[in-house]
């Protein structure tokens, strides 16, 4: 399990992050939503290791983070960042083995060739190996840094690490921020799947629908603050959104799946949302009638 | 999520997904690129084992050019006696003292200065993640020679206190301890909040520069005659200190940075991602900065200190390499070191035959090839292809 317990971190006076405490088992998808500034990637730096929390303590596997060794750290628990740009021309493949680097000792086996590619087969980007990473496109280059993520703490069945198959940890930044809306899922896709084999994923995102349909719970950050952590249907409601996001919704059942379906109203309606609720009801007691 | 929630809507079933386990798809899906990227490897290699065959041939161009013209047979025999076989092609004594005294130790020399720069480059660019950085630009050359010329000029009054032993290492060191703290203050400067600002770091190397220049210039103006002469040396770069015992107190200095530096290539590459994607990935970032400019510093130090400034070769020759073999940090590097080393021989052969019985500066014969060959990669664009 990765776990921040009373996580808080502050700059000079300015407090990002206050008494944040959050759990990632195995075999979970958590997506952590909440306006710009709220300090969703500061906590996830705080995760990463990269910055120290001024209070606070990140476990995994019950373990404090500064006790893991880099390496083995690394083997287990991949983060893939937001966009960037590198300084030269690597093609794709070789960003992709990358990923593999923790795993192998001087050089890369067989095995990580196997892994790379079956990574970015995964994520569609097999027909780019040789590309120049950089006169990819910005949703192309986020599928190569999945793929590296992944890669990462891939392990399949004829892998004999020592640690290969412990629970492992995948943290994505805002992974689908420019994607299509077709890989947006199917990136959501490949995270519930890994999920399925031991990897706890936690992800930033933007589309609170997207989190609703893919996630087990969502956590929801404000001003530095973990105000709400749980199911999609138990949580997002009509003040929460207006509250942390300031923009009136309407919260509706997905019309084929088993979560909320969000739906931005602009202000001048929003005040009628009520009327539209009741027509709604009125509408479908109309067609159970007329069915029966 | 509670099945529920809608009546009659089964939940979205993951487990389809199944099929896609993901140790089955390990074996069918290959890359098309794996072979391309093999068959890569093997043309590295390949290139790795041309560029060794090329730094001998021009190691035998070198040693056989010049006012004594030698032939290889002549040079042969000369090294032949040495090791005691007889060889058939005869000599004169002239050729063997040209030989054994003059233009081995400068071959060995152009070899470690050459190869070193070009390292140290490729190295400097890799960790500031910048294409622009170069031993001379970033202002470690500048550095390193302020610190050989301030200990020529001030060393005097120095010299009698330290013991005489060391003597031959102490203008190395003050060259190297000068590369060092410029090095040093340009990342500081350039690193702001863990990130490194390109521009702020080139200005603040160009600033370096500047002020390095007006000190050595300062501590040439209140030299004599045969100072001035040095500051050539120390501005423009040349071979002819090729003595071996010039050339035996840097060897070591030249030859660890050679041994070390590629043994970063791996780090290196992950920095490439960023700095805190290279820790996740397990690697530890503040050793490979520290590793880095050290012993850049340490080999741009020693080449100035014996050499003085060449330009252009750290910054064109990674350029060169990866143009020939991809951006790898395992390619770049062994890669940078061998084609420096062939570059410098060469231009050294340039310097040496265009005005005899005198001498070019080096760093006139680099700048004048590396700078229209730098101006034509930039036109080709084929260097700046996605940087």
């Amino acid at each position: 399990m990765f776990a921040a317990s009373g996580i808080s971190y502050s700059i000079d006076s300015a407090r990002l992050l206050r008494d944040v405490s959050l759990t990632l088992s195995p075999g979970e998808v958590v997506a952590i939503i909440g306006p710009n500034g709220a300090g969703k990637s500061t906590f996830l730096k705080v995760l990463g290791g990269e910055i120290q929390p001024t209070d606070g303590i990140v476990s995994m596997e019950g373990r404090n983070l500064v006790s893991w060794g880099r390496q083995a750290l690394a083997r287990r628990r991949s983060i893939m960042p937001q966009s960037s740009k590198i300084a030269f021309p690597f093609s794709v493949f070789e960003i992709v083995m990358m990923g593999r680097s923790p795993h192998a000792v001087s050089e890369e086996s067989e095995i990580d060739y196997d892994i790379a590619g079956a990574a970015m087969a995964r994520t569609g980007v097999n027909d780019l190996a040789l590309r120049n990473y950089n006169t990819l496109s910005g949703g192309e280059q986020q599928r190569v840094q999945l793929a590296r993520a992944l890669a990462q703490i891939w392990t399949g069945p004829k892998h004999t690490l020592k640690d290969s198959h412990s629970d492992r940890y995948l943290f994505l930044d805002e992974p689908v921020a420019s994607m299509d809306p077709s890989h947006q899922h199917e990136t959501l896709r490949i995270a519930r799947e890994f999920s399925q084999h031991n990897v706890g994923v936690l992800i930033i995102l933007h589309d609170i629908n997207l989190a609703a349909m893919y996630a087990d719970r969502i956590a929801v950050f404000n001003q530095g603050e973990l105000v709400a952590d749980g199911e999609a249907v138990a949580i997002l409601d009509e003040h929460l959104m207006l509250e942390v996001f300031g923009i009136h919704v309407l919260v509706q059942r997905h019309p084929t799946l088993s979560c909320p379906l969000i739906v931005a109203l602009p202000e001048e309606i929003a005040v009628r949302s009520d009327l539209i609720t009741a027509r709604q009801e009125r509408l479908s007691e109309q067609a159970r009638k007329s069915s029966t | 999520m509670p099945a529920n929630y809608i009546q009659g809507f089964p939940p979205l079933d993951w487990t389809e997904q199944k099929s896609l386990l993901l140790g089955t798809m390990v074996k069918d899906d290959h890359p098309d690129g794996l072979q391309k990227l093999r068959a890569r490897q093997f043309r590295n290699r390949l290139t790795h084992v041309f560029l060794v065959c090329g730094l001998f041939g021009a190691a035998l161009v070198s040693v056989c050019s010049g006012a004594v013209a030698v032939t290889p047979g002549q040079i042969a025999s000369i090294l032949g006696e040495r090791l005691g076989i007889a060889l058939p092609w005869t000599y004169e004594y002239q050729h063997e003292l040209v030989v054994i005294s003059l233009r081995l130790p400068r071959i060995i020399l152009g070899i470690l200065v050459g190869g070193t720069l070009a390292l140290s480059g490729a190295a400097l660019q890799g960790l500031f993640r910048n294409p622009l950085a170069d031993p001379a630009l970033v202002g470690v050359s500048s550095g390193a020679a302020l610190g050989a010329v301030g200990f020529i000029v001030l060393g005097g009054s120095v010299a009698g206190l330290l013991p005489e032993v060391f003597g031959p290492f102490y203008l190395p060191t003050a060259a190297f301890a000068g590369g060092l703290l410029i090095a040093v203050l340009v990342y500081r400067i350039g690193v702001v909040d863990g990130r490194t600002q390109v521009a702020t770091m080139l200005l603040a190397g160009i600033a370096f520069n500047a002020i390095c220049s007006a000190l050595i210039g300062m501590f040439v103006f209140n030299s004599d005659d045969q100072q001035l002469r040095d500051l050539t040396f120390w501005t423009m770069g040349s071979l002819s200190r090729n003595t071996w015992g010039m050339l035996l107190p840097v060897f070591p200095l030249l030859l660890l940075p050679c041994v070390v530096i590629p043994l970063l290539s791996r780090s290196l590459n992950a920095y490439v991602l960023g700095e805190s994607e290279a820790g996740h990935l397990g690697y530890n970032v503040e050793q490979l900065k520290m590793l880095t400019i050290v012993f850049t510093s340490l080999a741009i130090g020693a080449a100035v200190a014996v050499s003085g400034i060449i330009a252009f070769v750290g910054l064109v020759v990674p350029h060169l390499a990866r143009l020939l073999l991809g951006s790898d940090h395992r390619q770049v590097l062994p890669c940078s070191l061998l084609l420096g080393a062939i570059l410098i021989l060469l231009a050294d052969v340039i310097s040496r035959t265009m005005v005899v019985p005198a001498e070019l500066p080096i760093g006139v014969v680099t700048s004048c090839i590396g700078g229209p060959f730098f101006l034509w990669l930039l036109i080709n664009k084929r260097m700046l292809r996605g940087i």
